[in-house]
């Protein structure tokens, strides 16, 4: 499933101990997709090899 | 190996430090800084000359350009080297500088790739040199600027090995448009576990601009700081606390800044050997 925004994603190794929800994109550029409500200091853009979508 | 004992030890090193250790003036011009980030002085213009970016793997000596120890004296493997006396004369107040052995960097960094790139960064040879602890207990890992990174933040995930040869992922948030000379530390993600080695690190986005980034290992020497603007420093071995420092060690400055300056530093370190 191809991710856009509204997708419900997973981050992927080696990311995901940082990053262990589901999360909503909330913007798309390119191959980056950012993301809604991470974690309090860490940055929200993630290249699409490191997501999946679960919905 | 033999070491300082006693104050006549200490006397008698200092009035051979040109000789044995070193006796080194310096004086080093600002670089743009902003408050609250840690600030690398490897490439600060002046006298010793600036260090330029690392490429692969490598550690530093007194003899590598950029070190402010040009002058130290390798001759006394044996022996054991302590700063002995720092007059250091700085710009900004209230703002604290570190003098750090820069025991091993690399560079070359992208800040466009989205794969895993090499690190390779090891302890062993600093190690063998009494720079710093094999386990990395007394070394400090940076993420390091040498060129402004893209308008993009993004997350890095650092692969290290742990003194208990375990491995792991340490992430490290990048805000967007780093510039040149910024730090990033890389702390143990759990416990009191210390960092002996960087495998590689893996951007989580392109920044939108390669630049040039790369990993630094350090081992703190000694601190200092002035309450006024522009006036001295003056430390002995017992207030800068007797720090030894290693063969071949690579001393540089780095600071916290309070403001929008590196801050210019101008005076002497001695350094000698028993």
């Amino acid at each position: 499933m191809d991710i856009q925004v509204g997708s419900q994603v997973k981050v992927l190794a080696p990311f995901d101990s940082a990053f262990p929800d589901t999360y909503t994109v909330e913007s798309m550029e390119g191959t980056t997709a950012f993301l809604a409500n991470v974690p309090e200091g860490l940055a929200n853009a993630f290249d699409v090899t490191y997501l999946e979508v679960v919905a | 190996m033999s070491d300082f004992a006693t104050d006549s030890d200490v006397i008698s090193a200092l009035a051979a430090c040109v000789a044995a250790g070193f006796n080194q003036d310096m004086a080093k011009t600002t670089i743009t800084t902003v408050s609250g980030f840690e600030y690398s002085g490897w490439t600060q213009a002046g006298f010793p000359a600036a260090g330029v970016a690392p490429t692969a793997w490598a550690h530093p000596t007194y003899g590598t350009t950029g070190a402010i120890n040009p002058k130290m004296i390798n001759g006394d493997s044996a022996g054991t080297r302590r700063v002995l006396y720092a007059a250091l004369a700085y710009s900004i107040a209230n703002q604290v500088v570190c003098v750090r052995d820069r025991v091993g960097h690399m560079g070359g960094l992208s800040g466009t790739s989205v794969a895993a790139q090499s690190v390779n960064a090891t302890l062993t040879a600093a190690a063998a040199d009494g720079r710093c602890a094999a386990d990395g207990s007394d070394v400090e890992w940076f993420l390091e600027w040498y060129t402004a990174t893209g308008s993009t933040g993004i997350n890095v995930t650092v692969n290290v090995t742990y003194n208990d040869d375990t491995t792991g992922n340490v992430v490290v948030a990048i805000p967007a448009s780093v510039p040149a000379n910024r730090m990033y530390r890389i702390t143990p993600s759990s416990g009191n576990r210390t960092i002996k080695q960087v495998n590689t690190v893996t951007n989580s986005a392109t920044t939108g601009t390669a630049g040039n980034y790369g990993v630094t290992a350090t081992n703190r020497v000694f601190m200092f700081m002035t309450p006024v603007a522009n006036t001295l420093f003056l430390g002995d071995w017992a207030s800068l606390g007797f720090p030894q420092i290693g063969k071949n060690a690579c001393l540089y400055f780095t600071v916290t800044a309070v403001g929008t300056a590196f801050g210019t530093i101008t005076g002497t370190i001695k350094a000698g050997v028993k």
